[in-house]
């Protein structure tokens, strides 16, 4: 993958983080109504997590956040790293690190949906 | 004519034991002096084994840049008295390797500038090698990439640059901004190949905007503005929203008239000698 084809879905998911965590930030105050305290109970989190697009809405943010967060440590770690091998191994310990923890993260999502 | 002592502190290499060390000169300066005078001063007078680099005297060649007073600068257009500074620290450039004293070693800056292709590249290459006539380009097409083209390769936007300094393999903002000097070239053809080059983790994409690459351009070049220009042509190239651009066209051949102008000479301003 072209090194702009990489930048080009940063920049586009970071506006996808930012869209769905004002969203997510929203939910609490106006659209639910409960305040940050009531938003924040078992009862309330388990009610919104059976909902689809409720799950749908954090999957998105989960998978934006993971891919924009590991596309910036990959830059970090490739200027620290001049070697082309060793910058494919970054490539794909971070490949890996990402399916595992997505995996992860949709455990709940996926959970309290089924719930 | 004003004058004083000015101390200069200068930072320089030995090759021979591989080290460092500082010589300290009292120089005699009056206003006007630059940096470079002094150097030569020194040179003549105080100490014959001191090197430095420098040609044209008049900002030009790009010979003298160093670092001057923790600034990387051009010797030959700092004058001394600018500086409001009675002692005067001179270094030489930064994410160099350096040759002696205040010699820097330019082989890997221009590796990198030819790596980018610093010329046009055209698809009519008869016209090209043999050239009939110039090719056309209107002042609005000169001016997309007239400020970049005042580049004199002094090096010093790469001696200010931090990604320059952590990383080696990053092209610097020299051959960037040169990039996009010849991707605006209306009269160009080789975008697609060049932005092949720069679409890099090293390339392009390893700037972190400091800036300071523009701040210290001695030739009022903005390398910061060319590089995020670049990255705007690459990413809309990517996105398949580029314009295709056809190179231009050589002008027409010039129109031969008939009609002769009358000009009439204005008169001599200085009364005439007769014979």
């Amino acid at each position: 993958m072209k090194e702009s084809t990489l930048r080009l879905i940063q920049y586009t998911l970071g506006i996808v983080i930012t869209i769905a965590i004002i969203f997510h930030l929203q939910i609490f105050t106006s659209l639910i109504g409960l305040g940050y305290v009531q938003g924040l109970t078992w009862e309330a989190v388990v009610s919104r997590m059976s909902n689809a697009f409720y799950d749908a809405l954090y999957a998105i943010l989960l998978f934006a956040v993971l891919t924009h967060g590991l596309i910036g440590i990959r830059n970090i770690l490739y200027e620290l790293v001049m070697d082309a091998f060793k910058r494919r191994v970054i490539t794909l310990v971070l490949l890996i690190i990402f399916i595992i923890l997505f995996i992860y993260g949709l455990v709940p999502i996926v959970a309290a949906g089924g719930g | 004519m004003e004058r004083k002592e000015v101390l200069f502190r200068i930072k320089r290499w030995n090759p021979e034991k591989g080290e460092w060390f500082i010589s300290e000169f009292k120089v005699p300066v009056y206003r006007g002096m630059t940096v470079l005078d002094a150097l030569i001063y020194i040179k003549e007078n105080l100490d014959p084994s001191l090197s430095f680099r420098a040609s044209c005297r008049m900002a030009i060649c790009g010979s003298c840049g160093m670092i001057i007073n923790g600034k990387p600068r051009l010797a030959c257009e700092t004058q001394i008295f600018h500086l409001n500074s009675n002692v005067i620290t001179v270094e030489p450039l930064r994410n160099y390797l350096i040759i002696k004293d205040l010699i820097a070693d330019f082989d890997e800056f221009y590796e990198k500038y030819r790596y980018i292709k610093p010329y046009l590249i055209r698809r009519d290459e008869d016209e090209y090698w043999d050239p009939t006539r110039e090719y056309s380009q209107t002042p609005e097409e000169h001016e997309r990439y007239l400020q970049f083209s005042y580049c004199i390769s002094c090096g010093l936007c790469v001696a200010a640059c931090p990604t320059s300094g952590t990383n080696r393999r990053y092209l610097g903002p020299q051959a960037l901004a040169n990039t996009y000097r010849f991707i605006a070239d209306s009269r160009d053809e080789g975008a697609l190949e060049r932005i092949e080059l720069v679409d890099t983790p090293d390339g392009c994409w390893g700037c972190h905007l400091a800036g300071s690459c523009s701040d210290v351009c001695p030739k009022g070049v903005d390398p910061a503005l060319a590089i995020q220009l670049l990255r705007r042509a690459i990413a809309m190239k990517s996105l398949g929203m580029a314009e295709v651009k056809k190179g231009a066209k050589v002008v027409p051949p010039l129109q031969v008239t008939e009609k002769k102008v009358k000009a009439t000479p204005p008169p001599f301003t200085v009364e005439q000698k007769q014979a």
